[in-house]
């Protein structure tokens, strides 16, 4: 998604204190297991900010580093650099190292490379239009944040096509953008 | 489920976490700092470095076969024959043939009979024993006699191929006028005294010294004139001249003191 992704102007606009209380609302009402981190990230303090993009694109920022983002009114998605701080905060997939290089060149995920690998789906099965972080096999972090686009079940049983959506990779133009 | 906020260490040259530094750009320059602080994520090929040289005596036999592969050259097998040709002088070539003895034959009877067949000098090789020098280009048909008369088998006969032509060297470029003079843009201010090779006419007007009488004897004869001494030669269209008078100069402008168009000096790139 973000592959060759440059903005030139950002708007940025400070929130108000109650359309804030609302989005920390819908951020933990996300991700449940943000309830108690929620204050650290995002202290009442400091003032989270609204960044605007093309195509609808908000991002929260705090102190100049982006936290969260989404389209229009759609799930919410953390960035890469929170990822790796909080690991355990999405469902993992497993992915063979051969796929590292052209999905951090923005290809979809495909079924295929997901059933190939031993033991790679999630225990619990997934339901589709999930937020899911990607790892590779041997390694630690996470690589790339994904939307699931069907379930696990569906994913052994079809094995054919594109399954999760690439939304944001290492080293692409989101990582790499810096807020001033 | 509570969870807290780890610390993580990203790479400090490609700014990726370190697991992902085998995939990212600058893989070459990360090996250094990987190394150290975390060699489980080296790429295969770089983990097997440090277990080559802990023994030194391995490292040892390693050059010892090496050194003598070298040795080894390729042996000539026993029965060849080998024509090959050289040169002697620009246009003319020699062949030589080397190994007929083995077969049996009688060098100075085959000798004298090439150079009856083929009409010229044949010669044996003083220093050695077994070489025949024929002159002339012939290599290939001396196959066909060794095969046909002296029953050379056609697997003992190796035919070296032709030497690679030789390149002739380049003649020094001459000098390229254009070159020497254009340097840069010099508005026809150029060097061109003589040179300038341009079309203009000198029309003949005086050499434009601001009171242009008409310009008469100097420079031109009033008309049409080829803007004589000075414009003849230069010939540029220069506008030149000093005065702004009436005196076009046009002969000056060979001197390069107009627009210049010709080659040579007025001549311009812009």
């Amino acid at each position: 998604m973000f592959c060759k992704w440059n903005p030139q102007n950002l708007k940025r606009n400070v929130l108000k204190s109650s359309l804030r209380r609302k989005i920390q609302k819908a951020i933990v009402q996300q991700y449940p297991a943000l309830e108690s981190l929620i204050t650290t990230l995002m202290p009442k303090k400091k003032k989270l900010e609204v960044g605007k993009a093309e195509n609808h694109l908000q991002f929260y920022i705090i102190e100049s580093t982006i936290l969260f983002f989404r389209w229009r009114q759609g799930p919410f998605y953390p960035t890469l650099k929170l990822l790796h701080q909080i690991p355990s905060l999405l469902p993992i997939y497993y992915v063979d190292g051969g796929a590292v290089r052209p999905i951090m060149g923005g290809a979809q995920i495909m079924m295929k490379g997901l059933t190939k690998v031993p033991n790679g789906l999630p225990k619990e099965s997934i339901p589709a239009q999930k937020v899911v972080a990607i790892v590779c096999i041997g390694k630690k972090n996470a690589f790339t944040i994904g939307l699931t686009e069907h379930s696990t079940e569906e994913i052994k049983l079809i094995n054919n096509g594109p399954g999760i959506k690439n939304i944001h990779s290492i080293n692409d133009g989101l990582w790499k953008f810096e807020i001033h | 489920m509570s969870l807290t906020l780890q610390p993580i260490k990203y790479c400090p040259i490609c700014k990726l976490p370190p697991d992902y530094c085998a995939f990212g750009p600058k893989y070459n320059q990360c090996k250094e700092w990987l190394k150290e602080n975390y060699p489980q994520y080296l790429k295969e090929e770089d983990k097997t470095d440090n277990e080559q040289f802990l023994n030194p005596e391995d490292q040892l036999d390693q050059e010892e076969n090496e050194k003598e592969k070298k040795k080894i050259k390729k042996k000539v097998p026993f029965n060849q024959v080998t024509i090959s040709l050289s040169k002697r002088g620009k246009k003319k070539f020699v062949t030589i043939i080397e190994g007929l003895e083995k077969h049996g034959l009688d060098l100075k009877a085959t000798s004298k009979f090439f150079a009856v067949k083929f009409s010229c000098g044949s010669n044996i090789l003083k220093g050695s024993d077994d070489t025949i020098v024929i002159q002339g280009k012939k290599n290939e048909e001396v196959v066909e006699h060794l095969i046909n008369k002296f029953h050379v088998p056609k697997n003992q006969i190796k035919l070296e191929k032709a030497n690679k032509k030789i390149k002739k060297p380049k003649k020094q470029n001459q000098k390229n006028r254009n070159q020497v003079q254009n340097q840069g843009n010099t508005m026809g201010r150029g060097r061109g005294r003589g040179r300038g090779r341009g079309r203009g006419r000198g029309r003949g007007r005086g050499r434009g010294s601001g009171n242009s009488s008409g310009g008469r004897g100097r420079g031109g004869t009033g008309g049409r004139g080829r803007g004589r001494g000075r414009g003849g030669r230069g010939r540029g269209r220069g506008r030149g001249g000093r005065g702004r008078g009436r005196g076009r100069g046009r002969g000056r402008g060979g001197r390069g003191r107009g627009r210049g168009r010709g080659r040579g000096s007025s001549y311009q790139k812009y």
